[in-house]
């Protein structure tokens, strides 16, 4: 409804309501004087008199007023006007239903949803509707569908059909709807009823150039919107892990799109089962959504995977959880094969490892130093990281690391003058990153310096940590002597992470399956450069370790998505045949192109890409649209018809002659008033 | 008594002379429209000697029976008295300037003082005069005596009195009081447009003399209602207040003041043993002499 003046420039007399305050300054004169015996009697009276005309002095003047602001409105010839249509439907003879099933219509009243509301009234709409009108049923959430054959004059078909209709959790695809109602309609008028909660900001004004189109052809699309009379929703909008070397927080955002402030409940459900709740309270929407965030302390061993976060809301429960990943938190248990005891700490790799793993002595990941003949254990699956320091003969532990890490182990070698690259390179063969071949000479091997590292690229994983302080520290690492490598191709698979300034790769990585290998072609002593005393070392280690230490599917790739929308999962190799679980441990329906495996995801929640019984490959949180939560009144599909034909879809009320009627009124009513006013004094 | 001033007109003015005689016709106009033997006596019946008998006749009051005389020969016979005491009457009139604020109200105050002072006369008692505030008159008051020549003085003190100043009935009523003679009469001729609480104290000293007071209340009619339909600034003749006044607005409110302040009146007087007559402006005074005369028991 809008308000406005048809002559606005009368509205500038505005300043004769100067007028009657004036008058009413200039009080009437009394001229006549008489002689009067009583005034005894009069000045008792006096007290009370000028009260009364103190009241009858202030009604006055508020009369003369209004009575002038009133004729002045009249002058400007107000009017309201306010989008309407006829509320009688079936007069064109054709009639398509539109039933928005996006997540937005799960707004509940009473306990009942609107999409319930609006499914039903829907229903009895089509039943009521005069025999031989053609009718079609059209339903849009993240997509429109046509759910009658056509368009019928099987009312009860078309109804029934309606109300088996399930509500979704995906967007609001009315532009999709409409344009399928105009194909249905050929170039005839029609009327489109809609049945929304008209919520969600951009999707009626996305929608003007069909609404234009369907004025054109004199169809009119009448919205039967429901809603809640004061819809209100708290939803989660984003939630992610706060990233760090060892434990964390989840920073979570809430957005309350409802009026008053509300403190909801919100819990964090880590894929452990671990549950974390905080009490928030999260103001009420203006013109912005009232908007809080809160952090949850993640334990520092925890599960990695897709966690989510609830929120505790009646209003629209759809979008009360937000799916977001967590990666392995906490100490994992690490074996160290010590394949050169040294002689001296300076000379010992695993003294270095030990300290940088658990400075304090306690805490942190576990640690296990075994001897390569020990290295068996591996097979048991207790540990997440094993590091080979300096082994000699690798060769007894080839299958057992093979199998190790294509589980989804982290394994690290690391060189020495213990390696032998033929040996390497015949036991790992299907580990390493590329063959072995010799030990270099950067610089004199009993000098100092070296070359230093270059600085590594902070938007990697394992680097990120150093991406706000500490990665120059990288700068002054130098070693003197460096294991070379085969030549060797940058790949998804294989990639260069760490090199010297000269280019010498210093640390390569390569994925095999969910596992990571990663060799160092340096030592972790003293005895080929000076990592181990750098700054970096520490952290260095503890960031492989965390990251390798991943659960031992939690080396998979991870994805977001969004309800409704097409979500593309590139394919490692050898993952072949990989399918789709959804969260209810079904498998979805996916397409396998060259790119990856696509599929759409319909329900928000935990989705796993994997190949058979192996660990997944891939995980993928997915979340409803955010501006599905969004239920604030968005613009009326009426109000944006009216102002594309206004004299079809726009009643005036001109309000001039009541302004007018009530201005004489007052007018009178103030003539009659100064008649009776009371003088000066009494 | 204040506000008594000097005497510009001189006894001989024909106005005044005028006036004399327009008093002494209204007087006995007033005295003699009453039905003949209708009235009674203003002396008290108690208080006389035995005259002679008289065959009894209806009407005649039976404690004058003469039961003696019915015993001894069955005839019917009443007692007749002479009065014994004479009845000394003093007439008070309020000749203050809010008296003249209609000309009418004045008038039917001055002759209502000479109607009671010609009664008094023809009943053969002494009757005096005091004026309060005014001008034009004797500045003391003239004491009660009997005889024409003396009701001539105080007719002539009456026709050259103009309404001025303020009367201040407290203090005058006192200083009759302190006058007057006991069981004597005081008419107090005014439009007591005084706060009751200022004067009704000083009653007191009449009440000790055993004084039969009689309040005459001269008004106008139109002053106690608020006539009128135009506002108008209402200017007092004594203090020169002046208060403008929307007489159609404020006269439901007048009304209930003006009841009060009557009641106030009544309360004052009757606390004293007081009776009000009130007398309205250009009314005719028969029926207030006749209540006069009635109210003498």
């Amino acid at each position: 409804m809008s308000f406005l003046f048809a002559a606005p420039a009368v509205l500038g007399l505005a300043l004769l309501l100067a007028g009657p305050v004036l008058a009413h300054l200039h009080r009437r004169q009394i001229r006549e004087r008489r002689a009067f015996g009583a005034l005894l009697l009069l000045q008792r009276l006096q007290k009370r008199l000028q009260r009364r005309r103190l009241l009858s002095d202030r009604l006055l003047l508020a009369l003369r007023v209004a009575a002038l602001a009133l004729l002045l409105l009249a002058a400007a010839r107000p009017e309201v006007r306010w989008p309407e249509v006829s509320s009688s439907v079936g007069g064109t003879g054709r009639v398509l239903v539109l039933l928005d099933a996006s997540l937005s219509m799960d707004q509940r009243k009473d306990g009942e949803s609107a999409f319930n509301r609006a499914r039903k009234d829907a229903a009895t709409q089509l039943r009521n509707l005069p025999e031989g009108t053609r009718v079609a049923v059209i339903t849009y959430g993240s997509s429109a569908s046509l759910l009658t054959p056509e368009l019928t004059e099987d009312h009860e078909l078309a109804a029934t059909l309606l109300e088996e209709v399930a509500p979704g959790a995906g967007g609001t695809d009315l532009r999709g709807a409409l344009l399928l109602a105009r194909t249905l309609l050929e170039g005839k008028p029609g009327e489109i009823l809609v049945y929304t909660d008209e919520s969600g900001p951009g999707v009626v004004e996305a929608c003007a150039q069909d609404f234009e189109r369907l004025l054109a052809l004199g169809s009119t699309v009448l919205p039967r919107v429901v809603r809640p009379d004061v819809p209100g929703n708290v939803a989660v909008v984003s939630a992610a892990y706060g990233d760090g070397i060892e434990g964390g927080t989840v920073a979570v955002a809430l957005a309350n799109y409802g009026p008053d402030a509300r403190e909801v409940p919100t819990s964090v459900f880590l894929p452990d089962g671990t549950r974390i709740t905080s009490f928030v309270q999260v103001p009420g929407a203006g013109e912005l959504p009232g908007a809080a965030e809160t952090r949850f302390t993640v334990p520092r061993q925890a599960e990695g995977g897709v966690a989510r976060v609830e929120v505790d809301d009646t209003d629209l429960p759809l979008d009360n959880t937000r799916w977001f990943h967590l990666p392995r938190v906490g100490a994992s248990r690490v074996m160290v094969v010590d394949g050169d005891p040294g002689s001296s700490p300076t000379r010992s790799e695993v003294y270095f490892l030990e300290r940088a793993l658990a400075p304090w002595g306690t805490g942190g990941p576990v640690v296990d130093v075994v001897a390569p003949a020990g290295a068996g254990v591996l097979a048991e699956g207790a540990h997440r990281v094993a590091w080979l320091a300096n082994v000699a003969d690798p060769g007894p532990l080839g299958a057992t690391l093979v199998d190790f890490v294509r589980r989804g182990g982290g394994l690290v070698v690391a060189m020495g003058e213990n390696v032998s690259a033929e040996r390497y390179n015949t036991a790992l063969a299907s580990l390493l990153p590329s063959p072995l071949r010799r030990p270099r000479d950067l610089v004199d091997l009993d000098g100092a310096g070296g070359p230093p590292l270059a600085l590594p690229d902070p938007t990697v994983d394992l680097f990120r940590v150093f991406a706000r302080a500490g990665r120059e520290g990288f700068a002054e690492v130098h070693t003197r002597r460096l294991m070379t490598l085969e030549p060797y191709a940058e790949s998804a698979e294989v990639a260069t992470l760490l090199r010297t300034e000269d280019g010498v790769p210093a640390l390569v990585e390569r994925r095999i399956g969910n596992g990571r290998v990663l060799v160092w072609t340096g030592t972790l002593d003293l005895g080929w450069g000076n990592l181990p005393l750098q700054s970096v070392f520490a952290p260095l280690v503890q960031r492989v370790t965390a990251l390798l230490g991943g659960d031992l599917g939690g080396n998979a790739a991870t994805l977001e998505g969004t309800v409704g929308e097409d979500l593309l999962v590139p394919l490692p190799g050898g993952a072949a045949g990989a399918e789709v679980t959804g969260p209810d441990g079904r498998i979805v329906a996916s397409i396998r192109t060259t790119e990856g495996v696509r599929f759409t995801p319909e329900v928000p929640g935990a989705y796993a890409i994997q190949v058979g019984a192996e660990p997944p490959f891939a995980r993928a949180a997915v979340n409803t649209r955010l501006a599905e939560s969004d239920v604030r009144p968005g613009t009326s599909i009426l109000a944006a018809q009216a102002e594309l034909a206004p004299e079809r879809l726009t009643r005036h009320y001109a309000l001039a002659p009541l302004a007018l009627a009530l201005g004489a009124l007052a007018l009178v009513a103030a003539g009659g008033l100064a008649m009776r006013a009371l003088p000066e004094s009494a | 008594m204040s506000g008594a001033g000097a005497n510009p007109v001189g006894p001989w003015d024909p106005e005044v002379l005028e006036r004399v005689r327009a008093l002494h016709l209204h007087a006995r106009e007033a005295v003699w429209g009453l039905q003949h033997g209708a009235h009674r006596s203003l002396r008290a019946g108690h208080e006389v000697e035995f005259l002679d008998y008289k065959p009894y006749d209806r009407g005649d009051s039976l404690r004058d029976l003469d039961w003696r005389v019915l015993g001894r020969t069955d005839r019917l016979v009443v007692r007749r008295y002479r009065a014994e005491q004479e009845l000394a009457a003093t007439i008070v009139l309020d000749a203050s300037a809010d008296l003249g604020s209609v000309p009418a109200k004045f008038e039917i105050a001055v002759r209502l003082a000479a109607t009671l002072a010609f009664v008094v006369h023809l009943d053969g008692g002494p009757v005096g005069l005091t004026i309060l505030a005014g001008e034009a008159h004797p500045p003391a008051p003239l004491p009660p005596r009997r005889g024409r020549g003396h009701l001539a003085r105080l007719f002539l003190a009456l026709a050259a009195v103009r309404p001025a100043g303020r009367a201040e009935l407290g203090p005058a009523l006192r200083e009759v009081g302190a006058r007057a003679r006991s069981r004597s009469l005081v008419a107090v001729v005014s439009d007591f447009m005084e706060d009751p609480a200022a004067w009704g104290p000083e009653l007191a000293a009449l009440v000790r003399q055993r004084v039969d007071l009689r309040a005459f209340q001269v008004y106008d009619r139109d002053e106690l209602e608020l006539a009128g339909a135009e506002p108008v600034r209402l200017r007092s003749p004594e203090t020169d207040e002046e208060l403008p006044v929307d007489p159609v607005a404020a006269r439901p409110a007048f009304l209930e003041v003006r009841d009060r302040w009557l009641a106030e009146l009544d309360r004052a007087l009757s606390t004293h043993r007081g009776l009000r007559t009130p007398v309205a402006a250009g009314s005719d005074l028969a029926p207030v002499l006749a209540r006069f005369l009635a109210g003498v028991t």
